[in-house]
């Protein structure tokens, strides 16, 4: 059973359970071959109705004071929880292995802390909104008492985030032995991906893609204050942002914290040989004063094959992170 | 009295690496066990100096190597593995396993100490730079930020021994960056045993602190000046050649300090 129907089977199965017992179900989530292991916080373990509270929240329009938006209306499933709207709208997806959150990193610690952000800060979530029966009854499932607040929102919404794994793409089918999974552009983009020459596998690294770390990629002149450095005060932080995944990322476009890249095209050029320099530009940037490495037309055509590769058909497109049904 | 090395390093930004205690293993006759008289806690303190001065992460370039290139630091991170003190009455405290080390990362710079060394005279202190052969496997480290270190399947695989990166001025005019990265290639190991004379070393009763320097201007002289420009634009992960000559470069990298009370 795949991953993510198993995740459903199991909603299923526990809701109805929990109807009647009213205990939340423990839910141990299955992660990919070679991710890291996930760390869940002792106060807020992963249960079946936790996550089932926190998938309605994401979509309900409920969660902002006036009714009137959803995270889901600017992080879509079919874009790997990102958006062609708005700026810089980082996609959901594997953040249960990040400290820190948003392009300068400015919400650090657990999901639960940037969950509480969220609803807190981002929405202002007004409780009453909550108080609706439907809600309730979740709340009562996932907590054991129906009382909403947005202490608890956050934490189904972290539980819910804990869900949102992707770790099945083709160049995961390549690594775990099916040498056919990618072309032979593919593989040379790989190939390239993985070199010095390429230099890409540093700061997108391991099978998360991304270091979750903070670098100035070269994208501006001027950058002082900027970035990182907003956070961190530090001169050695301009301009610097944080490394988004490659998972999915031809689902992600416009790329960059400002959306100044609508291709990954356009991504691919810019790093053959549009860096511009800037004193804190990071030093895996080589050849900055020359733009960059000047990838050939065929090295740049290889790596956005490859990149291509990353998208995991069956998590951008699984009912089980899909709208709940009594929302739609 | 401390010697003049070891007073410029008084008060400068430490990198902790503490020794935990796997193996205590005291002389013939001496007794065993926690909270005996005499004995005590140790921990090996790193520093991370250039010709005595202590780095601090910017993208300046203050310092200028044998070869004469004007260069800084903007990152730092390596792994050591097995340390082990051995006392001058024979005993032993290791800490198993390699050890990640990130300048900019305090909570790497300080492992508190899992058991007692005896007080009393110390022989030497001993490492591997980087990761031994049956350490540097891929996967040996999941979690970040050792994970991070990840040293591409397609060279070997493994770990990076060491990142050392920043700017430098090339012969152009123009600063450049450089990115010392170390790290077995293709099967080869550059990883390299260090052990460290301790005899003029004494801990004290309670706990003690171990000062091990990193001289990083000792990674690009003695036996090999090395010129930054050579290696620009690209880097040095794939080239044997550089991996050698870091190896051989880094036999006098490292210092013994002092012991000083925790």
């Amino acid at each position: 059973m795949r991953r993510h129907h198993r995740l459903i089977a199991l909603s299923l199965a526990a809701l109805a359970g929990a109807a009647c017992l009213g205990a939340p179900t423990p839910l141990e989530l299955e992660l990919p071959a070679q991710f890291p292991p996930m760390h869940v916080p002792e106060d807020n373990p992963t249960t079946v109705e936790g996550v089932a509270l926190g998938r309605q929240l994401y979509y309900d329009k409920r969660l902002s004071p006036d009714a009137s938006r959803a995270c889901a209306d600017c992080h879509l499933q079919a874009q790997s929880f990102s958006s062609t709207g708005g700026v810089g709208v980082l996609p959901h997806v594997n953040l249960a292995w990040s400290e820190s959150f948003l392009w300068n990193g400015a919400t650090e610690g657990t999901l639960e802390d940037a969950m509480h952000m969220e609803v807190n800060e981002f929405f202002g979530t007004d409780v009453a909104l909550l108080r609706e029966p439907d809600l309730e009854e979740l709340f009562r499932a996932a907590f054991g008492d129906p009382e909403p607040s947005t202490d608890r929102a956050a934490l189904a919404l972290a539980q819910w985030q804990r869900t949102l794994t992707s770790g099945n793409s083709r160049d995961d089918q390549y690594v775990n032995g099916d040498l056919s999974a990618l072309s032979e552009s593919e593989i040379r983009g790989r190939d390239l991906f993985y070199s010095e020459r390429g230099e890409c596998f540093h700061c997108h690294a391991t099978r998360l893609f991304t270091d979750n770390q903070f670098h100035n990629n070269g994208l501006d002149a001027e950058v002082a204050g900027t970035g990182r450095a907003a956070v961190s005060g530090r001169s050695l932080d301009d301009g610097s942002y944080k490394t988004p995944t490659l998972r999915n990322i031809a689902q992600t476009a416009p790329y960059m914290h400002d959306d100044r890249f609508s291709t990954l095209e356009e991504v691919i050029a810019f790093y053959s040989h549009g860096m511009v320099y800037s004193p804190s530009v990071d030093a895996l940037m080589q050849n900055v004063h020359e733009g960059g490495p000047h990838y050939s037309e065929q090295e740049q055509a290889d790596l956005v094959a490859y990149m291509g590769a990353l998208s995991d058909e069956e998590f951008l497109s699984a009912p089980a992170l899909a709208a709940p049904v009594a929302a739609e | 009295m401390r010697s003049p090395r070891l007073v410029r390093i008084v008060g400068v930004h430490t990198l902790s690496v503490v020794a935990l205690a796997a193996a205590c293993t005291p002389a013939e006759g001496e007794g065993e066990g926690e909270g005996e008289p005499g004995q005590a806690t140790l921990s090996v303190q790193l520093a991370h100096l250039v010709d005595g001065t202590a780095i601090e992460l910017d993208t300046a370039t203050p310092f200028t190597n044998a070869f004469g290139n004007q260069y800084g630091v903007t990152r730092l991170s390596y792994f050591l593995s097995n340390l082990t003190l051995t006392m001058a009455d024979g005993g032993t405290l290791s800490a198993a396993g390699g050890r990640y080390v990130h300048h900019d990362t305090p909570e790497t710079m300080t492992v508190p100490l899992d058991g007692e060394v005896p007080a009393g005279g110390v022989q030497s202190l001993s490492f591997v730079m980087g990761l031994p052969p049956y350490l540097n496997q891929s996967g040996a480290f999941p979690d970040a930020p050792e994970a991070l270190m990840e040293w591409p399947e397609m060279m070997g695989g493994g770990y990076h021994f060491m990142k050392l990166e920043g700017k430098f001025m090339a012969t152009s005019g123009d600063p450049e960056s450089y990115a010392t990265h170390s790290g077995g290639l293709d099967g080869v190991d550059y990883s390299f045993a260090v052990t460290l004379d301790g005899s003029a070393l004494t801990l004290a009763e309670g706990g003690n602190a171990l000062e091990l320097v990193m001289n990083i201007d000792e990674w690009y002289t003695n036996p090999t000046d090395w010129d930054f420009n050579d290696y620009f634009p690209g880097g040095i992960m794939h080239d044997a050649d550089a991996q050698a000559i870091l190896k051989a470069n880094g036999a006098d990298v490292f210092t013994l300090g002092a012991v000083s009370p925790l």
